[in-house]
C-alpha cells in the first residue's frame, strides 16, 4: 500500500514503534519464565557415562586421589578417624577397629566379614563393600578421642551383577565404578541406585580407579587405559531427593535437610526443599491469620457503609501503609518487635479479647451519645469518631494483657509457657506471622473493598429501606455477592505473603526445620533465594536448585493470582448484571 | 509529532556519542572493588573510606555479604581485591588457576578468633570443644551421643534451668560458617535448628538480647552486650581468645584477581601498600584484628613491595 | 459488628500512625536530644547525617550517597518503564485484535504484578548480570577484560530489573485508564479524519494521562521500597562515589550504588552499631518512608483528579 502522505506515514510508523516495544515487553515478561525453566533444567537431568578418547591411551592422565585409595586396596587400613581408630579388613577375617596409639582392638560385627572388596567411598567416611552380588554402602561417624569408637551404619545395599572383578569409590559422591569380567563399566550411584550405568567394551579390564571426580580410567592386564567421563548432578538424577525424605550418609533415618553446601567439599550436598517450601506456606498462613480479620474488617466498613466522599479519604489513607516498605518493617520487627516480644504477645491478647466487647461498646456508646445509626449517612464518621475509643481499648487492652501475664505463674508469659514446657525462640513464626501481616494488610484491604464496593449500593439499600439492620444488609445481601471478591483478595494476599523477601530474611531466623510450632522459627523460599543466590557459583547444582525453587514460588503465586484473577472477573460480570 | 521525533533523534545521538565517549575514556579503568568476607567488612570499609580520601579520583565499592562471594567474583572478574574468612580451597583455586593460567596472589591479611558468646547474664563461663559440637552440630556431630535442648541438659547447675537453648550462627556462604563446621564440628553438618543470621554483628546484637541464646562470632564484632566463653581443654585448662593455643583462631585473606608484579602502577597495588603502611595497620588492630607472623611473600607488605 | 468491623478501620489508622510516630521518635530522639558531642545544634548535626563523608561503621554519617544512590535508581528505571509500560498498554489497549491470546497477554501481565519481586531479582541476575552482561562486555568492552564493566551488578540491570517489576503496574494502571475513556472519543476522533496515532496521542493519551502518571508514581514508590531484587543485582555496602556525572548521560550506568533500604538491611544485620545505633537505624527508615510516603500521596491526588474529572465528563 503505497504511503498516503506525511500523516499517514507517522501513524503507521507509530503503530510500529507500539508494536516493537510492546512485544519486547510481553517477551521479556513471559520469556523471563522461560529463562528459568531452563536454567533450572540440568538439575534434572540423568548421570551420564560414556566412553572419550584419549590421545596417548589415557598415560598422560595425572593421578591423583584415586590412586591412593587404590593403593589403600593393598594395605589393610581403609580409615582413621580422628580419635586414631584405624578401621582394618581384610577377606574372609572380621574387620577391626584398632587403635593407633594403644593398639586396643575391637570387632566391627557390623560390617560382613565374607566380603570380596571393600573400597571407601564418598568423602571418606563411607565404605563401599561388595558380598558376592552385594554392593553395601556403609558409613562411619567421626569420633576424636580414644573413648568413642566410630559408629558404623548400613546406607544402602544394591544388588549388582555377580561377576565383578574391580571396584572404585568416587572421591566424592556415594557413587561406584565397578568392572565385570564381561568387559562391562558400571557406575552405581547409591543416591539413586535403580539408575546405574553401563558400558561394553571390547577389552578385558581388572583395575578402575576414579582419576578426578568426573573421570574414570580403567586399565587393562596389559596396562593400557580406557577412560570414561561420568556426569552427575548433585542430586544424581533423582528429582526425589528434593522433595521426599532422604537417606543421607551418616544419618539414622531419612530426613529432609536443606544444607546446600559440602563441608570442605567432601560431604554431600543436601538440597531437600521441602522444609522451605513448609516454611513458606506456613509464614504466609500465619499472616493470614492475622491480616484477614483486620483488613476484611476495614473493607467491610469502608467498601459498605461509607459515602463516597469520606471513603475517597479514608482508602489512601489505608493505602498509605503500604509506605512502610518490607524492609522498614523488617526492622521495626528485629529492633522494637523482637527483644520485648513475651511483653507484646501478651498485651496483644489482651488487646485481642478486649474486642469484641469493643463492638459492643461501639454501638451502645454510640447509640448512646444519640446518632441515627439508621441513616446511612451517618455511618460515615464512625472510624474517626471512635479512634479515641479504640485508642483506649488498644491501651487498656494491653495494659489488662501486661498485668494479667504478671499475675501468671512466674511472672511473665514466657516464664509461664517456660514452666509448661514451651520455650519461644526468639526468631519465631508468630513474629513473622504479624510483620508479615502487617505487610499484606494494604494488598488484601484495596481488593476486597474494590469488591465490595462493586456490589451496588441500591441493593443494600433496598434492604435497609425493609426495615433491616445495617449489618443484617450487609450480611445478607452484600457478603454474598461479595464474597468470591474477598476470598480473591486473600488469595493474593497469600501470594504476596509468600514472595516476601526482606522480613523474612530479617525476622524468620532462617532454621530449615519442619516444625508446626508457632513458637520456632522456620526458613522460607525467598529467603533462601535472597541468601543464597548471589554466592552459589554459576551452573553449579546449588543455583540450579535454587532456580528450580524460583520456579516453585514463580508457579505459586502466578497460580494463586491467576485463581484469584477469574473469581474476580466472574464476579464482576456478576455484578454488572445486577 | 515532529518535535517528539526531533527530540527522539537527539537524545539517542547523545546516548550513543556518550557511549563512544565512555568507552574511549580511561579514567574510569581505576576502580578498586572489593567483595567478600562480612568478618572483614568493617575494617576493609575503613580502608577504603580513607583510600578514597586520600585518591577521590577513584571508584571505589565495597560489598560484604560472605567469603563464598570472592571465589566466584575474581574468578569472573566482577571484583578486583576479594577477601576471605577462610582459605580458598583446592576446588576455587583450581578453578581460578584454569581461567587465568595461575594461583590467586594470596596475601595473609590479618589473624582472629570465632568466639563463642552468651547473654550477660548467662553464669556459663566456659564450654569444651565436645560441648560446642554438641550444641550447634547435628546430633551425632564429633561423636557426640545427644544434643542438650535446654540449659540444665548442658550444665546441671545453670539458673537458666528448662530455658532452651538457642542457637545462632551464620549463613551457609559466610566463610566464619565454613571455618567453624570444619574446626568445630568435626566437618559434619551445623544442625538446621540453628538460626541462620546473615551477619556477624546481627548474631552479637541477637545474643545480647536472648537470656538463652549462645552464638558464634568473629572477635572483632564483640560488644561488652555479649560474654565471650571460653573453651575448656580436656586438662581443665581454659583458653580465651587471646591464647596462643586457642583452638579457633584463624587467618584472614585477602585475594588480588590481577598479577600485581607485572601490572605496574595498578589500583590494586596501591591499595594493597596503604593496607601495608603504617595507617592501614593501625586501622586492622583498631578493628580487633591481630597481624599474621607470616613470611614477606605472603604478606601485604611483601607483595605491596614486590609491585613497587 | 459493625462497631467491629469500623473499629478495625480506626485499628489500622492507629498502627499505620504508631508505626511512624514510633520512628520519628527514635530518629528525633537520637538527632536532637541525645547529641552527645555535637554542641554546634541541630542543623550541623543534620548536615553530617545527610552530607558528611559516609561512615557507616563508626560515625553513622553520610546517608546523601544512598538517597542518590536511591533516586538515580528509580529515575532510571522510570526511563525505561515509562516508554515500554505505556507503548503496551497502548498495544494491549488500542491496536491488539480482541482475540484468545491477547486476553491471555492480559490476564498474564496481570498477574506478573502479583509475583514477588525476588523472582525477577533471580532472573536479573541470571539473564542481565550473567546473560546479557558478558555479551555487551564481549562486544563493547574487549579492551578491559577480563574486568567486566556491564558483565557485573550495577546500576542498569538493577533499574532494568526494577522495571520488569514495574512493568506489569504500570501496564495494568494505563490500561485501565485507557480502557475507562468512553468509546465517543475514539468514534468522535476518527470521524474528524485523525489517524490511529493521531487518535491515540491527541484524544486518548491525554485523557488517560493523569492515570498514566499516577501508574508511573506509584511505580516509582514501589521500587523506592523494593529490596530483594537489590540483594541479587547490585545495590553494595558502601560506594562514595555517586552513580551520577558531568558527562553526557549523566549517570554511570555501569556503577554499583548505595541504596536506602539496602543501608537500612546492613545496618540492622551487618553493622556493628555503637550506642544510639537504634536512632539512626530509625532515620534511614523514615527518609526511606518519607520518600516513598510523598511518592504514594502525589499518585493518590493524581488519582483523585482524576475520578473527580471522571465524574465530571461522565454524568452517567
Amino acid at each position: 500500500m503505497p504511503v498516503a502522505n506525511w500523516r499517514h506515514f507517522k501513524s503507521v510508523s507509530l503503530g510500529l514503534l507500539i508494536r516493537v516495544a510492546s512485544f519486547t515487553v510481553i517477551f521479556a515478561l513471559l520469556g523471563m519464565v522461560v529463562q528459568m525453566m531452563v536454567v533450572a533444567a540440568p538439575i534434572f537431568a540423568a548421570s551420564t557415562l560414556e566412553r572419550i578418547d584419549a590421545p596417548d591411551g589415557g598415560r598422560g592422565v595425572p593421578v591423583s586421589r584415586a590412586e591412593s585409595q587404590d593403593a589403600d586396596l593393598r594395605q589393610p587400613i581403609y580409615w582413621v578417624s580422628k580419635g586414631g581408630w584405624q578401621l582394618i579388613g581384610n577377606p574372609g577375617n572380621p574387620w577391626l577397629w584398632v587403635h593407633d596409639q594403644t593398639a586396643v582392638r575391637l570387632n566391627v560385627t557390623e560390617l560382613p566379614s565374607d566380603f570380596s572388596i571393600a573400597q571407601m567411598v564418598g568423602h571418606q567416611r563411607g565404605l563401599a563393600v561388595l558380598v558376592g552380588n552385594r554392593l553395601e554402602h556403609f558409613h562411619f561417624s567421626q569420633s576424636t578421642s580414644i573413648n568413642d569408637v566410630p559408629a558404623v551404619e548400613r546406607v544402602k545395599t544394591v544388588l549388582v551383577d555377580s561377576d565383578i572383578v574391580a571396584l572404585a569409590g568416587h572421591p566424592r559422591l556415594a557413587v561406584v565404578a565397578l568392572a565385570t569380567s564381561l568387559s562391562e563399566i558400571q557406575v552405581v550411584d547409591f543416591r539413586n541406585p535403580d539408575a546405574t550405568l553401563r558400558i561394553q567394551v571390547d577389552v578385558e579390564i581388572d583395575t578402575i580407579a576414579w582419576v578426578s571426580p568426573s573421570l574414570i580410567r580403567a586399565l587393562t592386564p596389559s596396562g593400557d587405559a580406557v577412560l570414561f567421563v561420568f556426569r552427575a548432578t548433585d542430586i544424581g538424577g533423582d528429582w526425589r531427593r528434593l522433595f521426599s525424605p532422604t537417606q543421607y550418609e551418616g544419618y539414622p533415618s531419612e530426613e529432609y535437610l536443606w544444607l546446600p553446601l559440602p563441608s570442605a567439599q567432601a560431604a554431600e550436598s543436601k538440597y531437600s526443599v521441602t522444609p522451605l517450601i513448609f516454611g513458606t506456606l506456613k509464614a504466609a498462613l500465619l499472616a493470614l491469620l492475622f491480616s484477614v480479620p483486620l483488613s476484611l474488617g476495614c473493607a467491610i466498613y469502608v467498601g459498605c457503609f461509607m459515602s463516597e466522599a469520606q471513603r475517597q479519604r479514608v482508602r489512601p489513607a489505608i493505602d498509605m501503609l503500604t509506605a512502610f516498605p518490607t524492609v522498614v518493617l523488617g526492622a521495626i520487627g528485629l529492633f522494637w518487635l523482637a527483644p520485648r516480644f513475651g511483653e507484646f504477645l501478651s498485651a496483644l491478647i489482651g488487646v485481642i479479647a478486649l474486642f469484641p466487647i469493643l463492638a459492643v461498646l461501639g454501638i451502645f456508646g454510640v447509640r448512646a451519645l444519640g446518632w441515627r445509626w439508621v441513616r446511612h449517612d451517618a455511618l460515615d464518621d464512625w472510624p474517626l469518631r471512635l479512634l479515641p475509643l479504640v485508642l483506649l481499648v488498644i491501651v487498656l487492652g494491653a495494659a489488662a494483657g501486661l498485668i494479667g501475664a504478671a499475675q501468671l505463674p512466674g511472672g511473665s508469659l514466657e516464664a509461664y509457657l517456660l514452666s509448661t514446657g514451651l520455650s519461644i525462640s526468639y526468631f519465631n513464626s508468630l513474629l513473622v506471622g504479624i510483620v508479615l501481616g502487617l505487610a499484606i494488610t494494604p494488598t488484601i484491604f484495596s481488593i476486597a473493598e474494590e469488591a465490595i464496593h462493586a456490589v451496588p449500593r441500591n441493593m443494600a439499600a433496598g434492604a435497609l429501606a425493609l426495615g433491616s439492620t445495617p449489618w443484617q444488609s450487609y450480611r445478607d445481601v452484600v457478603l454474598p455477592l461479595a464474597l468470591p471478591g474477598m476470598i480473591a483478595a486473600i488469595m493474593v494476599g497469600f501470594g504476596r505473603a509468600a514472595g516476601e523477601t526482606m522480613i523474612l530474611v530479617m525476622l524468620s531466623g532462617n532454621t530449615g526445620i519442619l516444625d508446626l510450632s508457632i513458637f520456632e522459627g522456620l526458613r522460607s523460599v525467598s529467603a533462601s533465594l535472597a541468601l543464597e543466590l548471589p554466592e552459589a557459583p554459576k551452573k553449579s547444582s546449588h543455583y540450579q536448585v535454587l532456580f528450580v525453587m524460583g520456579v516453585l514460588l514463580f508457579g505459586l503465586t502466578f497460580i494463586v493470582n491467576t485463581v484469584a484473577e477469574i473469581i474476580r472477573s466472574r464476579v464482576r460480570m456478576r455484578v454488572r448484571g445486577l | 509529532m515532529k518535535r517528539l521525533f526531533r527530540r527522539f533523534f537527539v537524545v539517542s545521538v547523545l546516548v550513543s556519542s556518550s557511549l563512544v565517549w565512555a568507552q574511549s575514556d580511561d579514567e574510569s579503568d581505576r576502580s578498586l572493588i572489593i567483595v567478600g568476607s562480612d568478618t572483614l567488612a568493617k575494617v576493609v570499609t575503613a580502608w577504603a573510606e580513607q583510600f578514597y580520601v586520600l585518591n577521590p579520583t577513584v571508584l571505589v565499592e565495597v560489598q560484604a555479604v560472605g567469603s563464598a562471594a570472592t571465589p566466584p567474583a575474581l574468578l569472573l572478574g566482577t571484583a578486583t581485591i576479594g577477601t576471605m574468612s577462610r582459605r580458598m580451597n583446592a576446588d576455587e583455586r583450581d578453578a581460578f588457576a584454569v581461567r587465568r593460567q595461575r594461583p590467586p596472589i594470596e596475601i595473609s591479611l590479618a589473624v582472629d578468633a570465632v568466639v563463642l558468646i552468651v547473654h550477660q547474664q548467662n553464669p556459663l563461663k566456659s564450654v569444651s570443644m565436645a560441648e560446642v559440637g554438641q550444641i550447634f552440630g547435628m546430633p551425632g556431630t564429633c561423636g557426640s551421643s545427644m544434643r542438650p535442648i535446654v540449659w540444665r541438659d548442658l550444665r546441671e547447675d545453670s539458673p537458666l534451668a528448662n530455658r532452651k537453648i538457642q542457637v545462632f550462627g551464620r549463613t551457609a556462604t559466610s566463610g566464619t560458617y565454613q571455618y567453624f563446621r570444619r574446626i568445630a564440628l568435626c566437618d559434619g553438618d551445623p544442625g538446621i535448628f540453628v538460626n541462620e543470621i546473615p551477619g556477624g554483628a546481627g548474631i552479637v546484637n541477637t545474643v545480647a538480647r536472648v537470656p538463652g541464646g549462645i552464638g558464634y562470632t568473629a572477635t572483632s564484632y564483640t560488644s561488652n552486650d555479649v560474654k565471650i566463653l571460653g573453651i575448656e581443654r580436656p586438662d581443665g585448662r581454659i583458653l580465651y581468645p587471646d591464647d596462643p593455643e586457642y583452638p579457633l583462631k584463624r587467618t584472614l585473606y585477602l585475594y588480588l584477581m590481577t598479577d600485581v608484579s607485572s601490572e605496574s602502577r595498578s589500583i590494586e597495588c596501591e591499595f594493597v601498600a596503604y593496607v601495608a603502611s603504617e595507617k592501614g595497620r593501625d586501622l586492622l588492630i583498631n578493628a580487633g584484628f591481630s597481624i599474621p607472623q607470616v613470611p614477606d611473600s605472603q604478606s601485604a607488605r611483601g607483595v605491596a613491595d614486590a609491585c613497587g | 459488628m459493625l462497631g467491629l468491623s469500623a473499629s478495625m478501620v480506626s485499628t489500622l489508622l492507629l498502627i499505620g500512625s504508631g508505626l511512624f510516630v514510633l520512628l520519628l521518635a527514635s530518629a528525633g530522639d537520637w538527632l536532637f536530644l541525645s547529641s552527645g558531642g555535637h554542641e554546634d545544634g541541630v542543623l550541623d548535626r543534620l548536615n553530617d547525617v545527610l552530607f558528611a563523608k559516609p561512615n557507616v561503621e563508626n560515625g553513622l554519617t553520610g546517608l546523601f550517597p544512598a538517597i542518590a544512590g536511591t533516586f538515580s535508581l528509580v529515575m532510571v528505571m522510570t526511563l525505561f518503564v515509562a516508554p515500554l509500560g505505556v507503548a503496551t498498554a497502548i498495544y494491549l489497549s488500542e491496536y491488539a485484535k480482541d482475540t484468545w491470546y491477547t486476553k491471555l497477554i492480559r490476564i498474564s501481565i496481570t498477574n506478573l504484578a502479583g509475583v514477588p519481586a525476588i523472582i525477577y531479582g533471580i532472573f536479573g541476575l541470571g539473564f542481565f548480570v550473567y546473560g546479557l552482561g558478558g555479551q555487551v562486555d564481549a562486544l563493547f568492552y574487549t579492551d578491559r577484560l577480563p574486568r567486566p564493566t556491564f558483565g557485573t551488578t550495577g546500576l542498569l540491570w538493577a533499574a532494568l530489573t526494577l522495571a520488569l517489576v514495574n512493568l506489569p503496574v504500570v501496564i495494568v494502571a494505563v490500561t485501565e485508564g485507557l480502557d475507562a475513556l468512553s468509546n465517543d472519543l475514539r468514534e468522535a476522533s476518527i470521524a474528524l479524519g485523525a489517524t490511529k496515532s493521531e487518535t491515540v496521542f491527541k484524544a486518548l493519551m491525554p485523557a488517560a494521562l493523569p492515570s498514566v502518571f499516577s501508574g508511573l508514581i506509584l511505580a516509582t514508590a514501589r521500587a523506592a521500597g523494593e529490596v530483594s531484587p537489590l540483594l541479587l543485582v547490585g545495590a553494595v555496602k558502601f560506594s562514595p562515589s555517586l552513580p551520577l556525572s558531568s558527562r553526557a548521560p549523566f549517570i554511570e550506568f555501569e556503577q554499583k550504588f548505595m541504596h536506602l533500604g539496602f543501608q537500612l538491611f546492613d545496618a540492622a544485620l551487618f553493622a556493628r552499631l555503637p550506642p544510639g545505633g537504634l536512632g539512626w537505624v530509625a532515620c534511614i527508615a523514615l527518609i526511606l518512608v518519607l520518600l516513598i510516603g510523598v511518592l504514594n500521596l502525589t499518585a493518590v491526588s493524581l488519582r483523585t483528579a482524576i475520578l473527580k474529572r471522571k465524574t465530571f465528563e461522565n454524568p452517567f
